[in-house]
């Protein structure tokens, strides 16, 4: 009696295990693997989306997908950022009716896990980088009251926002609708971050050398962070000038555009890495076609080496395992 | 300035208000503990933030932490804290509110500085670990190439190698960074160098260039007053906060002395009013006590003045039941006219009684006509004068007025009877009573003199009061209402009567009435 009573007691504290530090209910631990989740390693896995409240969520996507939003009811958010990659091509070309943009279309996958948002870093919100998209010329060529008003004219709309919003339509709770979306779009369980988790056999043997390689060529020191990148500025070209022999174009300029100040001049945001398999061409002119281009041309100019072929496909297998889950619904 | 109770029920009032407007007055300085606890807090925690922003600089430039989130995230949060920290409190007042804002506004340009400073910091910092990451493969690459063929710079790029190393150990080492810069000098003009040597150059050189970069971004990031500011803030903040609490709990003080004296003030005047409407009290019952004096008197005075004209009427009656056959026709008149003249007597009292009763009553009892006032005064003259017979002279001055007046017969009868009488009963033997008439237009005057006894100084006072007897006049019977009904027929008549008087000498009444001509 005394004994099952003991064994009762004890398998009840053992219930009482410490709660997991990593927190995500699917990752599994096996044992002897360790857990790389640690917040001073230079990549953190993307972590699941907070959804304050769904409502608002669904408002913003069902904008993201909507031509209201734009003056002339032609062009949604999703015309250039579409799924499944959040970006469609290089829109540097125009749409119809449109000048053409003047920079490669960042995704917007994980958006809003960057700190600096656009090439050059110019805004620090997503509620600044979405209004400046609103004014763009070359974009949605409005303003946030005028989509508010061209909403306001669905009375289902109109009913949705008075649902989720104190306010009900406004500039503010629109704009904050496409915010809360655009928050959602994150790609999780990328097999990068399952390795980081400590997930056994989640890299090939190729891409962990490609991650070896990211690490000790020093590429990781500007991709870093839970987004490999878009946290930071730093010049295209630090040992090498990569625009050495053209004429630079406003776009080439960088953050000189916002700063004025000649030593920002080819300084841009470092991009984020995550899911870039799938957003072809790269970098700021969309000048490289394929990741194993890119990853040569960063050689060059970032370390001034001609890397061998072997480590460029190791590092875009690397680069490859960065693609997680597809947000979209 | 006497002390009433309505005065001081009006101090109380406005102490009362006064305390009110204190406390409101309070109220609206009184710190909100949620704002002071929200503000409090961001402070300290703006404070901390600067903290863990040096210490993450710190980490990243040793190379501990490999993502700058952290440190993007700390600069954007305390952007947000500044931000936060422009809207104090409600309760704080000049100049204290002035100072930190003043506090934060160098505070916020110090922390522009920080965040462009920090922006430098990465992009530099990265640069150096880039480098000082792939400085191990470039270097396994340049010794392959040395071993390959020009051994010869063997030993400077070997020397190189662990400057490189001993730069990343000890990065304030500026000798260490000095020779790196030489001997990179020195190998790039080597012709020798094969192509991984002279990247391996290339990299020393941003590991030296970026070290000492980095040196200087982060000594400057840790020297920035920021902190400083804030904790200067913070300091202010607490030490207003102090005082307004202070500041409370005088004011609570000053409006518990406000509600105290207002109380008090409220107390003493219902104390006084109360005490007051005891005294009043105490006023109306003596009145109640004299005025039950003044009726028991009354009716002592009136049964004794009643009783006796009627025991004479009755006595005369029953003699005259019993006798008056007997009795020669002569003493049958005298008794039939000792019947007459007590009624008479009795009658007049009545109306006197009834005079006083009915004008106290508020009836008006002036009813005016034609009257011959030398007529009616030596009437009521001659019909005192067995009362006077012998003891006192009686004199009639006839006004000489030839003409009807229009007078109350009635309230004159009152008036010279009682004074005439009056004038007699208290005069000794041997003195004089004389009645004076006159008349000037619409005024007639009547003026009662004796040589009596006088009535007292202190009497004066009183003379005209119910009942109330001179002084002076012991043995000499009389009801005191005589006066009485003088003063209310005067009044009724719309006259007025003034008396002198010598207590031993005499006195003279002198009454004035308005009589018009009659028509």
């Amino acid at each position: 009696m005394r004994r099952a009573v003991a064994v009762w007691v004890l398998s009840g504290l053992s219930a009482c295990a410490r709660p997991d530090p990593g927190g995500a209910a699917e990752r599994a631990v096996p044992a002897g693997q360790e857990d790389r989740t640690a917040l001073e390693a230079p990549v953190t896995p993307v972590p699941a989306p907070i959804v304050a409240d769904a409502r608002r969520v669904e408002l913003g996507r069902a904008l993201f997908f909507d031509t209201v939003l734009s003056a002339d009811r032609t062009v949604a958010c999703a015309t250039c950022h579409a799924p499944p990659t959040g970006v469609d091509g290089n829109r540097a070309t125009a749409l119809p009716g449109r000048e053409p943009g003047p920079i490669n279309v960042p995704t917007l996958l994980n958006v809003g896990l960057n700190r600096r948002h656009s090439w050059t870093g110019r805004f620090d919100t997503l509620e600044e980088m979405t209004t400046a998209a609103m004014g763009a010329k070359h974009a949605m060529d409005t303003e946030w009251t005028t989509a508010a008003d061209q909403v306001a004219e669905d009375p289902a709309r109109v009913a949705a926002f008075a649902a989720a919003y104190p306010d009900g339509v406004t500039d503010d709770t629109v704009r904050d609708a496409v915010v809360q979306f655009l928050r959602t779009l994150v790609t999780v369980d990328a097999p990068f971050d399952r390795y980081l988790r400590g997930e056994a056999g989640a890299l090939t043997a190729e891409a962990l050398s490609g991650w070896e390689l990211f690490s000790e060529y020093g590429c990781v020191s500007c991709h870093q962070g839970v987004n490999v990148g878009g946290n930071m500025f730093q010049r295209f070209g630090v040992l090498e000038d990569y625009f050495a022999g053209r004429s630079p174009t406003r776009a080439d300029l960088g953050r000189e555009n916002v700063t004025g100040l000649p030593e920002d001049r080819h300084v841009f945001r470092v991009p984020p890495l995550r899911n870039v398999e799938l957003t072809a061409p790269y970098f700021h002119d969309g000048s490289a076609e394929s990741l194993e281009q890119a990853i040569e041309v960063m050689a060059r100019v970032q370390l001034g080496r001609t890397i061998r072929v072997p480590e460029i496909r190791k590092l875009a297998a690397f680069l490859r395992s960065l693609t997680g889950k597809s947000p979209w619904p | 300035m006497a002390v009433t109770p309505g005065r001081l029920a009006g101090l109380a009032a406005v102490l009362a208000v006064a305390a009110v407007l204190a406390t409101v007055d309070s109220l609206r300085r009184w710190p909100d503990g949620a704002e002071h606890d929200a503000y409090a807090r961001n402070l300290r925690q703006l404070q901390s933030l600067h903290h863990r922003l040096n210490d993450l600089v710190l980490r990243s430039s040793a190379g501990l932490t490999g993502s700058y989130d952290g440190l993007v995230a700390t600069v954007d949060d305390i952007a947000a804290a500044n931000a936060r920290a422009a809207a104090p409190p409600a309760f704080l007042r000049e100049p204290a509110r002035g100072e930190i804002l003043e506090f934060l506004a160098s505070a916020r340009a110090s922390t522009e500085r920080q965040a462009a400073l920090v922006e430098r910091f990465k992009t530099g910092n990265a640069v150096l670990r880039n480098s000082v990451r792939y400085f191990p493969t470039v270097a396994a690459e340049s010794e392959r190439e040395i071993e390959a063929g020009s051994a010869e710079l063997a030993p400077e790029v070997r020397g190189l190698r662990f400057d490189v190393l001993r730069a990343v150990a000890n990065p304030w080492q500026e000798g260490t960074l000095d020779r790196i810069t030489a001997r990179a000098e020195m190998l790039r003009a080597s012709p020798a160098a094969g192509p991984a040597v002279l990247l391996t150059v290339r990299h020393a050189s941003v590991v030296a260039e970026r070290t000492r970069e980095v040196g200087r971004y982060t000594r400057e990031l840790l020297g920035l007053p920021a902190r400083q500011h804030v904790a200067a803030m913070e300091a202010r903040y607490t030490d207003a906060f102090g005082r307004a609490l202070a500041r409370g709990d005088l004011d609570k003080l000053v409006v518990a002395l406000l509600v105290l004296a207002s109380f008090s003030a409220a107390a003493v005047a219902v104390i006084l009013r109360v005490k007051q409407a005891r005294d009043d009290l105490e006023v109306t019952r003596a009145k109640l006590e004299e005025a039950l004096a003044l009726k028991n008197r009354f009716v002592s005075m009136t049964s004794h003045e009643f009783r006796t004209p009627l025991s004479v009427i009755l006595s005369s009656a029953e003699m005259l039941e019993t006798y008056a056959e007997r009795w020669e026709h002569a003493r049958r008149g005298e008794h039939l006219r000792r019947i007459q003249k007590h009624a008479r007597a009795l009658t007049e009292l009545l109306d006197g009684l009834l005079l006083i009763g009915r004008t106290d009553a508020g009836h008006r009892e002036f009813r005016p006509g034609p009257v011959d006032l030398d007529a009616v005064v030596a009437e009521v003259v001659e019909g005192q004068r067995p009362r006077a017979a012998g003891r006192v002279e009686l004199e009639v001055k006839a006004s000489g007025v030839g003409h009807p007046l229009m007078l109350d017969a009635r309230l004159l009868r009152h008036i010279l009877d009682n004074l005439v009488s009056n004038g007699i009963k208290y005069t000794r033997e041997g003195g004089k009573v004389s009645v004076g008439v006159a008349w000037e237009r619409g005024r007639a005057e009547i003026v009662v003199e004796d040589s009596g006894l006088g009535i007292p100084r202190a009497d004066l006072e009183r003379l005209f009061q119910s009942f109330h007897r001179g002084g002076n006049v012991q043995g000499i019977p009389g009801t005191g209402l005589g006066l009485t009904i003088v003063k209310r027929a005067v009044t009724e008549h719309g006259g007025g009567i003034s008396v002198e008087s010598e207590a031993g000498k005499g006195t003279r009444f002198r009454v004035t009435l308005p009589a018009e001509e009659a028509a």
